[in-house]
């Protein structure tokens, strides 16, 4: 009988341009070395996505769309739902965004309701990282309110314990589970306060530390990923998350509910007493050198300058808020909070500027430069999953609800919420977060900023380099940064975009004329 | 009745359970010879699925051969009853391997597979192992081996089939490849490899008797000279078909 589990695509999931297969001999068949065909570990990921939706996980979701704009779009009801039907190939994203996780080296929150395949998708990373199935489930570290950084991270031996005269005597029995490639925390939103604590030096620095012992979690050169469950993102939970840890997640992705037309698969896997982690076939478990490729094959993935700046126009909304601070430079909502302040009154006050139009009036904080790093790796990462050549607005638009999901909080009190259908977006992040990219994608193209770019131009010069530059024409880019200014200064309205521009012309400022001092001093 | 994509050569199965008495022999003795070569038959099944081939068929092609070598230590040609297989020749497992591997449809063994072939059809022991792993018996293992040098695509009964030797693509809503038919086929420059196109998308065939891989390509391949082989393409069928001119 065949097995119905181990079957991977033959057929490529992307198209490429090959030769005739690769004639190999019987040696290498015997010796391990088998480069059939080449599959590249691009194709290899994208086989082990397709293995995980097809057979694994009943996954019939395709949310993370791709239509190069021609999607079909079907109205459904009169509560102004509709259904897109995407025209190119599109993915699950409780599949996908798990799986792209993995191979980047990561940290995915997976949230949803309880029995939802949240910790069997986990368990199936951990499986594609080459542990045998019932290691990586014996490793999950199920959160409970009692669990002690003891039982998290292992504990002194009672003989040391016993005979050391100092604290460097103490060996400590580290857990097994402290250096898998994949560590899965199961409800994590049920750990203790101090716990979390440990858990988050090992998620952000990569080692744990016990009786002034540090063990190393992070693999040298190596790849791990981390995975999280909680029931919701809101932060709440048996114990608060503190907030440093919320924000080590990289992405944060909805476990989908049950399809109830593939009632059937269930039924067999039931009477079968089967589980897909234990059927993961061999040809995309991926070893340890293979990961470290796919992320630096990920890594080499380029940005092209027109996606750069769009992205880069999309930060600029966020920061800025007219009346948090009286030094122009202070006036951020990271002041207003860190002063204990309401962003959301402090953006209302706000009378210089359309807070309709403005996206950055629909949230109450900035993007950390974390969050930026991890939107540029995950970006790259969904172009190489693609076999993209290189990162394309589409890649963006995809990966940027998942990254920002949790990080960019929206201003509750904001009248868009008020209007309509509107309302749903507060529940829906992801939407709003997508709507709020394609909001400024719709500004950028309104404000012609790939063709007018006068800040953009002046950096340009700068990057240029100052060998050599004259004080007389060091003057007179001082001037033109000066006139940059007072352009901005007649607008009236001021935005982010403007702030982020008023500080970069306030550092071309400074940098010139401190030339400008060097070259006159050096006379 | 809906005809998948396959072999015709593979129809009837060339390895049946009548053959051993039990199908699931076939594992236990294929095992028995990869372990005398000292490499797990789980490493080795997985390489050749990952070549393309049928692991079904790899392990019962080998388990025939071993069974054969079983025979022929046993006393000859004819005396062994389909028992259980004998430990092999350690040196002529790469060559069972290869041989077997190819059989079972990995088109990346054929030039070893054949080369060990003719090595294998030289030695009066070797032809019957040789022979097992192919389904043939020894009368036409030299044809075999000889009309292959020339015609990738030759197998006995061919004649009889009028030419036909593999049908490929299939709907894809049946677990075939094609949502249209197929249109137009082009042979390109390589032996065995052929450029077919469903729809707007073009896909580069590589086959042979035993193994064919079906890639998407981005773009029409560059097309090569007409041989004695070539692509029929029914109408409003998904199904392409490898055909051989000049079979009486």
């Amino acid at each position: 009988m065949t097995d119905r589990w181990n079957r991977v695509s033959v057929t490529p999931t992307n198209p490429g341009q090959e030769g005739p297969p690769q004639q190999i001999t019987a040696t290498d068949l015997l010796s391990g070395s088998v480069p059939t065909a080449g599959v590249a570990l691009d194709e290899k990921l994208r086989q082990a996505y397709y293995w995980i939706v097809n057979r694994a996980v009943i996954s019939p979701y395709y949310d993370m769309e791709f239509s190069g704009g021609r999607a079909l779009s079907i109205a459904l009801g009169d509560a102004d739902a509709h259904v897109t039907l995407p025209a190119e190939a599109s993915f699950s994203s409780n599949v996908l965004i798990p799986l792209l996780t993995f191979a980047v080296g990561g940290k995915c929150l997976l949230v949803g309701g309880p029995g939802r395949g949240k910790t069997t998708v986990a368990v199936l990373m951990g499986v594609l990282a080459g542990d045998a199935p019932d290691d990586v489930r014996r490793g999950v570290q199920q959160g409970q309110p009692q669990l002690s950084v003891s039982d998290l991270v292992g504990i002194p031996l009672p003989a040391d314990l016993v005979a050391a005269q100092r604290l460097a005597d103490i060996r400590i029995a580290w857990r097994d589970w402290l250096t898998r490639p994949v560590k899965i925390i199961d409800e994590y939103n049920r750990i203790p306060t101090k716990t979390q604590s440990a858990l988050l030096t090992m998620v952000a620095e990569g080692y744990v530390e016990s009786h002034d012992q540090m063990h190393r979690t992070s693999p040298d050169g190596g790849v791990e990923s981390w995975y999280f469950t909680a029931n919701d993102d809101a932060g709440g939970g048996t114990f608060a998350v503190i907030q440093a840890l919320r924000d080590r997640m990289d992405v944060t992705v909805q476990a989908a509910g049950f399809n109830s037309r593939f009632f059937d698969e269930l039924i067999v896997r039931v009477e079968a007493g089967e589980k897909p982690e234990e059927h993961v076939p061999v040809e995309i478990v991926f070893t340890a050198a293979e990961r470290a490729a796919v992320r630096s094959a990920i890594r080499a993935v380029p940005i092209p300058v027109a996606v750069r700046r769009r992205l880069q126009f999309f930060f600029t909304h966020f920061e800025f808020v007219q009346h948090g601070g009286r030094r122009f430079e202070y006036r951020t909502k990271d002041v207003v909070t860190t002063a204990g302040r309401s962003v959301a009154e402090a953006i209302e006050a706000n009378s210089g500027a359309d807070l309709e139009v403005d996206p950055g009036a629909q949230t109450i904080n900035g993007l950390s430069v974390r969050s930026l790093q991890t939107l540029i790796l995950f970006a790259k990462a969904m172009a190489w999953f693609r076999g993209e050549r290189a990162v394309t607005d589409d890649d963006v638009a995809a990966i940027l609800p998942f990254v920002l999901r949790g990080k960019l909080l929206p201003n509750t009190t904001h009248s868009r919420f008020e209007v309509g259908a509107e309302p749903e977006l507060l529940a829906d992040s992801l939407s709003w977060l997508a709507d709020l990219f394609a909001t400024s994608g719709r500004i950028y193209g309104q404000l012609q900023r790939e063709k007018d770019d006068p800040t953009g131009d002046l950096l340009r010069e700068f990057d240029a380099g100052l060998d050599g530059l004259s004080a007389v024409e060091a003057s007179s880019r001082i001037t033109r940064v000066e006139s940059r200014l007072r352009a901005i200064a007649v607008a009236g309205k001021l935005y982010g975009r403007d702030f982020d521009d008023v500080v970069a012309l306030k550092y071309l400022h400074q940098r010139y004329t401190a030339y400008l001092r060097w070259v006159e001093r050096s006379r | 009745m809906i005809r998948l994509p396959g072999h015709l050569v593979n129809s009837p199965p060339p390895f049946t359970a009548s053959d051993n008495g039990a199908a699931t022999t076939d594992v236990a003795d294929a095992a028995a010879v990869l372990t005398a070569a000292g490499a797990d038959i789980d490493a080795v099944t997985a390489r050749v699925a990952a070549a393309g081939g049928d692991t079904a068929m790899f392990h019962a092609a080998l388990a025939a051969s071993a069974r054969a070598v079983g025979t022929v230590t046993a006393g000859g040609a004819g005396s062994g009853s389909g028992g259980s297989a004998r430990e092999p020749v350690a040196d002529r497992v790469a060559d069972l391997v290869a041989v077997a591997a190819w059989r079972s449809g990995a088109v990346p063994l054929r030039d070893d597979a054949l080369a060990r072939l003719r090595r294998l059809a030289a030695d009066p022991a070797g032809r019957q192992v040789a022979a097992a792993a192919l389904a043939l018996d020894d009368a036409g293992l030299d044809e075999f081996v000889a009309r292959q040098s020339a015609d990738r695509f030759w197998f006995p009964g061919r004649a009889a089939l009028r030419g036909y030797v593999l049908s490929t693509g299939g709907f894809r809503g049946l677990g075939g490849v094609w949502i249209r038919p197929p249109e137009e086929a082009v042979p390109l420059a390589e032996a065995g490899a052929f450029a077919i196109r469903s729809d707007d998308q073009w896909w580069r065939l590589d086959c042979d008797v035993f193994g064919s891989r079906l890639r998407l390509q981005t773009a029409r391949p560059d097309a090569g000279p007409s041989g004695s082989a070539r692509i029929i393409l029914p109408p409003a069928s998904h199904l392409a078909w490898v055909y051989v001119a000049g079979d009486a």
